[in-house]
């Protein structure tokens, strides 16, 4: 079996980590907003995902508004990792 | 002559000393006080039970506590203990301590301690002797077990004052003492109030301890019961369950100044629980660390080196020092501001890191949610307030699912 995309990935550690109730990964959209109207989470969600992500994947995650536009989807947060991660690594940019 | 020469006959040297005769040592505990007294230190977290099961405490009679809660102003919230992290135990007990005491002892005397009653007069660590009452006492170490006096470590010149913590405590027991809508049976229960908070400690039938802890910045003065009318004054809700209780017990004062070691061991010596460091009671968090403590301090007594108590002093310090971390979120008031969060702000994952605390679960290298909540809980507070302060909840954030 190939490994977990990124996507897939990210959409178990968001229901891991904010231990959402009746929701399962194959659930979210690769591209629907994660807050708000889509999946609904909050502020308060997005601060704790964010330290789950520098945690699980090794990047920093910008302020504010940053954080806000990698939160948009899991495509948005998956593309914001792999550019992070390309941008910190020695053959990379 | 002895292996280890333990100072005082609390759970802490109890268990340590059952540990040290598991590992084949020779144990002589000497304590002070023949009969034991009530003593604050009541509640216990679950996660001291390994110790009770690994060493046969008897808990025969103790009212089982399922959870805690936490009041302030008119709010109040609950957590049951099955919410933590993987919860190995999720009931713990409410415990007389001249009962609880006493158990602790035959605890140790089931595992061939000798206990000697006498009072301690002076200490050689270097040559391992203790001059008391009883005569002098020889061993190959001397261990500090004996408390929140921290005899040995103020003689050796290790105490050092936290400068932040010095607070004062009224405590005594009640009958009559109500439970309110909340609360389960055997449920501590915590109110904050300006400078300080009560707590209430049920043993069942209505009977409970009963206690107020005042900071410097407490306005309460007088005797201890002004000092107790003033703090139900400002408390609806230790009102409400204290309107009809009658004091039992003569109020006892205390001092809560937190403090700690510079070493917790040294040639000829060690030091362990509250003799070591002793933190704020807010958490309950003190029989459970002096329990955890004796648990891994005993293998690294019995090798000996400095390398293993070094290990074992830097695994001890930093359970101690996650509760140290609370217990400033809880005197800023920012744990009440996360543990009072609106419903639609109470996440389950805070949740999970407040009852994995509140359970102890501090010596297990696998839970990451009581760690993370220590360091994290000012962030968390600060956010909550901005949002529950702002006039309407921003619409991209909080849009009606």
């Amino acid at each position: 079996m190939a490994e977990p995309s990124l996507q897939h990935r990210l959409k178990e550690m968001i229901v891991r980590v904010l231990m959402l109730e009746g929701v399962t990964p194959e659930d979210i959209a690769d591209d629907s907003a994660l807050f708000g109207a889509g999946l609904g989470l909050d502020s308060v969600d997005a601060l704790e995902l964010a330290i789950h992500v520098e945690e699980e994947f090794s990047v920093k995650m910008p302020d504010d508004a940053g954080t806000r536009k990698a939160f948009a989807s899991v495509n948005a947060l998956a593309d914001f990792i792999t550019a992070a991660r390309a941008a910190a690594s020695p053959g990379g940019q | 002559m002895t292996d280890f020469l333990i100072i005082g006959a609390g759970p802490t040297g109890c268990a340590l000393g059952a540990y040290l005769r598991k590992g084949g040592a020779r144990v002589t505990l000497v304590e002070a006080v023949e009969h034991p007294e009530s003593v604050v230190g009541e509640s216990m977290l679950p996660c001291s039970r390994v110790v009770f099961d690994e060493l046969g405490l008897d808990t025969t009679g103790f009212l089982k506590k399922h959870g805690a809660v936490f009041c302030q102003g008119d709010d109040s919230v609950r957590f049951d203990f099955s919410e933590a992290e993987d919860p190995v135990y999720t009931h713990a007990w409410q415990v007389q301590r001249e009962i609880f005491d006493i158990r602790w002892r035959d605890v140790a005397k089931a595992h061939g301690c000798e206990i000697v009653y006498a009072k301690v007069t002076d200490c050689n660590v270097s040559e391992g002797s203790l001059e008391t009452t009883a005569g002098t006492l020889r061993g190959k170490r001397v261990i500090d077990a004996g408390g929140r006096s921290m005899w040995l470590s103020q003689r050796l010149g290790l105490r050092q004052g936290d400068l932040r913590l010095k607070n004062s405590a009224i405590g005594t027991r009640m009958t009559g003492v109500r439970q309110l809508g909340l609360d389960q049976p055997g449920d501590i229960t915590i109110c904050s109030i300006p400078g300080g908070w009560i707590w209430i400690i049920p043993f069942g039938e209505g009977v409970a301890s009963v206690g107020v802890v005042m900071s410097p910045s407490c306005p309460l003065t007088g005797s201890p019961d002004q000092r107790y009318a003033g703090a139900l004054a400002l408390s609806a809700d230790a009102r409400s369950r204290l309107a009809d209780a009658e004091r039992i017990f003569p109020w006892r004062g205390l001092q809560d100044f937190t403090a700690s070691s510079t070493t917790f061991h040294g040639p000829g010596f060690g030091l362990c629980g509250d003799a070591a460091t002793f933190i704020d009671p807010v958490f309950s968090s003190g029989v459970l660390l002096g329990l955890c403590g004796a648990r891994m301090m005993a293998p690294a007594l019995l090798d000996g080196s400095d390398a293993a108590l070094d290990a074992w002093q830097a695994t001890y310090r930093e359970g101690g020092g996650i509760f140290r971390k609370v217990i400033d979120h809880w005197y800023c008031g920012d744990f009440m501001t996360v543990a009072l969060a609106p419903p639609r702000l109470q996440k389950p994952y805070f949740r999970r890191g407040i009852v994995s605390l509140l359970a102890g679960d501090v010596y297990n290298p696998a839970r990451t949610s009581p760690r993370r909540m220590a360091d994290r809980m000012g962030e968390l507070a600060a956010h909550l307030r901005t949002m529950s302060s702002a006039p309407q909840p921003t619409p991209d954030l909080d849009e009606a699912k």
